[in-house]
């Protein structure tokens, strides 16, 4: 459920590019900054889908953001992996970008609401045949937001 | 551009029909159609044939059990828009004076599909999330504008009912709102029976120039507009696929096309792929002001024989949703209202003129088409 992957395994990201995982910050979302009109997308683009211009900078997104919109899901959409029930979070975060995730496995189903703040979080989502971890990005309360319930 | 009208309409059934092939499905849709509009297959001279599905060439696959006559037969893959996008691609062609006579079909076989491993974010998410994100959409529009989800689930209730008499319909049962709110939940806030079942089917229509058209009938519906948007960025909806957008959009430039607005509609065929869809596209297609979707479906207004009748085939709650059939089926609905002449007893929208469907599939391609007679 951590960062720290167990003795031996390695951890591979579920595809490359999305996210960078930093040994002191935690993870980050690598997401692109339009020079021209400002505007920050995620994932990465080389070209801004909102004014056109070509020439995106790098830019990173979290650690923090808040709850956009939430569901709880009870039926697997074909070839979901996880276990059931799961919550599923579409996150804003400050640079104006909504980014949807799970929410970490150990967040509690019923404490979810809308304007929430989270922090991103790294967690496995299965493995692969030799047993190394494939790891994505996912939400989790922040601890300013457990300690209000 | 010249003045397109429907010359003809047909239907295969929407259902679960695991022993059939998409060739059966189309047969029976195409050939009512050319029966419909009293034409042989030879006179038509181009067809648009779209499934979300199959994909390819298969357009000439399903059309050569109608005949191979050699015409142009284009294939559109344009997600839960694709039936209606055929019929803008057949509009075009013959608004333009291309083309006198052509084709729009639309079919799906979503039954026994067989789905490839997922491989990159789609291990985390999972595949054909469209429900997801309308569970997602419907949470947030729950929370801006404070409504509850025994509301909203009344729009089951309505579109159950409108189906029961369509002998189109897939589920062809009244349901209680105690009924639709205890059915499985298969991402909150929505539950089994508000959202949208896996369907097969087919839906053809034979449009054609208004002024050929005279030869053939003396009440054609008029394809007042027709009209096909994708997704213009906008952060909001990078989570959605433009869903709410692209439909405004669509509508409004329709609206004005047709030289109509909302207040002239007598029935609206939309895209309830969920309950919350339909709420949102109440005010997406201007039936009501932003916010105030939930009252029309609370004060009865959207029932038949409400002042604002909406999917009275059943929708794709009730009538069932071959994806790239249902902008087709949709057209054979409120052609056949139009007309006059409405399947099932009860479904009638009396003396009705202008009727709109829309259709949305996310991220994406919305479409509206206005007709009139
Ligand atoms: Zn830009």
């Amino acid at each position: 459920m951590t960062s720290a992957p167990a003795r031996g395994k390695k951890q591979i990201p579920i595809e490359e590019g999305l996210f960078i995982s930093l040994p002191q910050e935690g993870v980050r979302l690598c997401a692109s900054t339009c020079r021209w009109c400002g505007e920050t997308v995620f994932p990465k683009r080389d070209v801004c889908p909102h004014c056109f211009a070509p020439g995106m900078e790098e830019a990173l997104l979290g650690p923090k953001g808040r709850i956009y919109t939430y569901t709880v899901v009870w039926q697997a959409p074909v070839g979901f992996l996880g276990p059931l029930p799961y919550a599923l979070a579409v996150v804003e975060f400050p640079q104006r970008v909504l980014v949807t995730s799970l929410m970490a496995q150990d967040t509690p189903l019923d404490s979810l609401r809308i304007g929430q703040e989270v922090e991103l979080a790294l967690e496995k989502v299965t493995e692969n045949e030799v047993g190394d971890e494939i790891v994505a990005y996912m939400f989790r309360p922040t601890l300013q937001e457990v300690r209000n319930l | 551009m010249r003045e397109v009208v429907i010359l003809g309409v047909g239907m295969h059934p929407i259902g679960k029909f695991p022993h059939k092939s998409p060739g059966q499905l189309c047969y029976t849709a195409v050939d009512q159609a050319l029966r419909d509009a009293g034409i042989p297959w030879r006179k038509v001279e181009l067809a648009y044939s779209g499934s979300v599905r199959l994909g390819g060439t298969s357009g000439q696959e399903v059309l050569s059990m109608v005949g191979m006559s050699g015409i142009p037969i284009m294939n559109i893959q344009n997600d839960c828009a694709t039936g209606a996008s055929a019929l803008n691609g057949a509009y075009i062609a013959v608004a333009a004076g291309l083309v006198d006579i052509a084709l729009a079909l639309g079919y799906e076989k979503m039954t026994g599909d067989g789905a490839p491993p997922p491989k990159g974010m789609e291990r985390l998410f999972g595949r054909n999330v469209d429900i997801i994100t309308l569970a997602l959409l419907g949470k947030r529009h729950m929370y801006e504008f404070g409504y509850t989800v025994e509301q909203m689930a009344l729009v089951s209730v309505k579109n159950h009912r409108h189906a029961v008499s369509n002998p189109k319909a897939q589920y062809r049962r009244e349901v209680t709102l105690e009924e639709v709110l205890n059915s499985r939940m298969i991402a909150e806030p929505l539950t089994l029976l508000q959202c949208c079942p896996q369907s097969d089917g087919a839906a053809a229509a034979i449009i054609c120039s208004a002024t050929k058209a005279r030869r053939f009938t003396s009440q054609p519906v008029k394809i007042s507009a027709s009209v096909v948007v994708s997704q213009a960025y906008n952060y909001l909806e990078t989570f959605s696929g433009g869903i709410d957008s692209m439909s405004r959009r669509a509508a409004q430039e329709a609206y004005q096309r047709a030289g109509l607005g909302p207040q002239d509609l007598d029935l609206v065929e939309l895209h309830d792929a969920t309950t919350s869809a339909e709420i949102m596209h109440y005010e997406n297609l201007g039936l009501c002001p932003p916010g105030e979707g939930v009252h029309l479906i609370v004060q009865g207004k959207t029932f038949i024989g409400g002042t604002m009748p909406v999917n009275p085939s059943g929708g794709l709650l009730a009538l069932g949703h071959p994806l790239g059939a249902t902008g087709l089926a949709q057209v054979y609905e409120v052609t056949r209202q139009l007309r006059g002449q409405a399947e099932g007893s009860e479904r009638q929208i009396n003396n009705a003129r202008v009727g709109l469907a829309h259709t949305v599939g996310t991220g994406g391609a919305a479409a509206s088409h206005i007709l009139t007679r």
